[in-house]
């Protein structure tokens, strides 16, 4: 099998240019993808960027969800409109793709972990308020899983945080004025969150972790589960020196920025500081190999009892759900660059008793 | 002023005195990144943006090091200096740092409180004499790194002496 170019090593115009033959398996592909990276890019322009909405309907599968951190978004129809109100609040949006992590599936299938920072400037009303002429940048990560041309199920987390503080307002706020809509409306827990919870609170117990940790590049897949274990399930954290680069660099939701072990070490204190009796689940991880090393992308689930102030403000004894995906960059067996994203205002609207 | 050697040099000059931001097509991939004393501007386009708003200044080249160089600007009265660092793929230009002082206030646009400590793991245990460096670290800087190691993290302010920092300044500028 040809080997499958990534994002790395290419400018846009060599990406978007017909790349010819098919590289891999792709059953029921459009003639037009040569590979699963291809595909991911290519309807991704061609849908956001020129604007073709009506290709979501040959893209999606028909009764596709789409999880985020506020709930579920069930059928291609949801789709289409929240694609729609997104681009009516941000028209001149680029989504610049980082990189494609994915691995094959079976009977033709993939999945596909999309990183996309995004340029936009908002024009329109937004689900965050109303328009503010700013220009601003977010990342998006796109978990997809895709069969026959179409994504059949996607975990979508955005850096919302990071997006509300670039147009000038406050996340707090704006998560307590959507609460506040959520408690009128007389919703109590939604049963989606309560029941993801539940799934992580509940989930196995594992034996106390000890010996190192699996080597990323043997079998990335090890690696991510132990670590993730080792760190938020045991509270291990000084795992954090073992697993990381000294000079690594960490991007996080609110675009936070981080370097090296201590302030590494200090993000990981403070999620545990926030959230006292948090467990984690690692739901998916894939990777490939790029120059020097390789990408590895890691989706997590975190349930926890809001009972500290280290992250979101006072205490409010809330159970709290987290959706998240990270993406490694590993060299010379450590992490050199993480980025993760999720939703922090939905994580608020949770603590100020919505969702 | 030196002789423009580069091609970093030579696109210092042609961006911020003559306006050639066209050429930033060729010279970055669309995914760019350049990160400075306060953010992160991610993509070509961006990076495009800013340096149509930055206008066009006066500046020179103070040292050239292929990949690295420091310069000056000037705006009138106002003169300060800067360093620009750029990573590379397949020749175009995947991320470039750069310090600037100015000498006037920015805002971030986001400010989070600071996490961690700076010395993970230390606790009361003393610097050491080597510096904790990430794998692929040059060997030929290895010296220099734990210099600056013992002066600022063991507090060691007497390394710091003139004939030090001249002798680094010139052995480091023939190795590397």
């Amino acid at each position: 099998m040809a080997a499958i170019p990534n994002v790395g090593g290419r400018d846009i115009a060599e990406i978007l240019a017909p790349q010819g033959s098919r590289r891999q398996p792709m059953p029921g592909f459009g003639e037009e993808y040569s590979d699963i990276v291809d595909y991911i890019l290519r309807c991704t322009h061609r849908i956001w960027e020129q604007k073709d909405l009506g290709l979501i309907a040959t893209h999606y599968a028909p009764d596709i969800r789409v999880h985020t951190m506020t709930g579920p978004v069930d059928g291609v129809g949801g789709v289409i409109a929240g694609t729609a109100r997104t681009l009516s609040a941000f028209p001149d949006r680029t989504l610049t793709g980082e990189v494609v992590i994915w691995s094959a599936q079976s009977e033709g299938a993939y999945f596909s972990s999309h990183r996309i920072t995004s340029a936009a400037t908002n024009l329109g009303p937004s689900e965050l308020g109303p328009p503010t002429g700013k220009r601003i940048s977010f990342t998006t990560i796109a978990d997809c899983l895709c069969r026959e041309n179409r994504i059949a199920e996607e975990w979508l987390v955005r850096d919302y945080s990071a997006m509300a503080l670039a147009l000038g307002y406050r996340p707090r706020t704006l998560a307590a004025t959507q609460a506040a809509a959520d408690r009128a409306a007389g919703k109590g827990r939604a049963k989606w969150r309560v029941e993801a919870m539940n799934r992580v609170a509940d989930s196995a117990r594992t034996p106390f972790p000890g010996g190192s940790i699996p080597d990323p590049h043997r079998d990335p897949s090890a690696f991510a589960l132990d670590f993730f274990d080792r760190v938020v399930n045991h509270r291990r954290l000084a795992a954090v020196r073992d697993s990381y680069c000294p000079a690594a660099h960490w991007t996080g939701p609110g675009a936070r920025r981080l370097f090296g072990w201590g302030e590494i070490t200090g993000w990981f204190t403070a999620l545990i500081g926030s959230f006292g009796d948090a467990r984690i689940t690692v739901d998916s991880t894939t990777a490939v190999e790029g120059p020097g090393g390789h990408d590895i992308a890691v989706r997590w689930s975190l349930a926890g009892t809001h009972d500290g102030s280290a992250l979101y403000g006072a205490p409010s004894q809330e159970r709290a759900y987290i959706l998240a995906v990270t993406h490694w960059r590993v060299l010379g067996g450590r992490i050199a660059e993480e980025t993760t994203v999720f939703d922090e205002v939905a994580l608020l609207r949770q603590i100020e008793g919505g969702l | 002023m030196i002789q423009l050697t580069s091609d970093l040099a030579e696109l210092e000059i042609a961006l911020r005195c003559h306006l050639e931001y066209a050429r930033l097509a060729d010279t970055h991939t669309q995914r760019s990144s350049l990160e400075d004393n306060w953010e992160v501007v991610k993509g070509r386009e961006q990076i495009l943006a800013r340096w149509v708003a930055q206008g066009r200044k006066e500046a020179a080249i103070t040292a050239d090091l292929g990949e690295m160089l420091a310069f000056t600007v000037s705006e009138g009265e106002h003169r300060w200096p800067g360093h620009r660092w750029v990573t590379r793929e397949h020749g175009r230009i995947l991320r470039e740092t750069v310090i600037e002082d100015r000498g006037v206030e920015r805002e971030a646009q986001a400010e989070h409180p600071p996490l961690g400590e700076l010395r993970a793991g230390k606790g009361q245990l003393p610097a050491s004499d080597t510096a904790i460096l990430p794998a692929g670290f040059p060997e030929a800087a290895r010296p220099l790194a734990n210099r600056l190691h013992c002066a600022w993290n063991g507090r060691a302010f007497d390394l710091f002496s003139a004939d030090w920092l001249t002798s680094i300044v010139t052995a480091n500028s023939a190795d590397w």
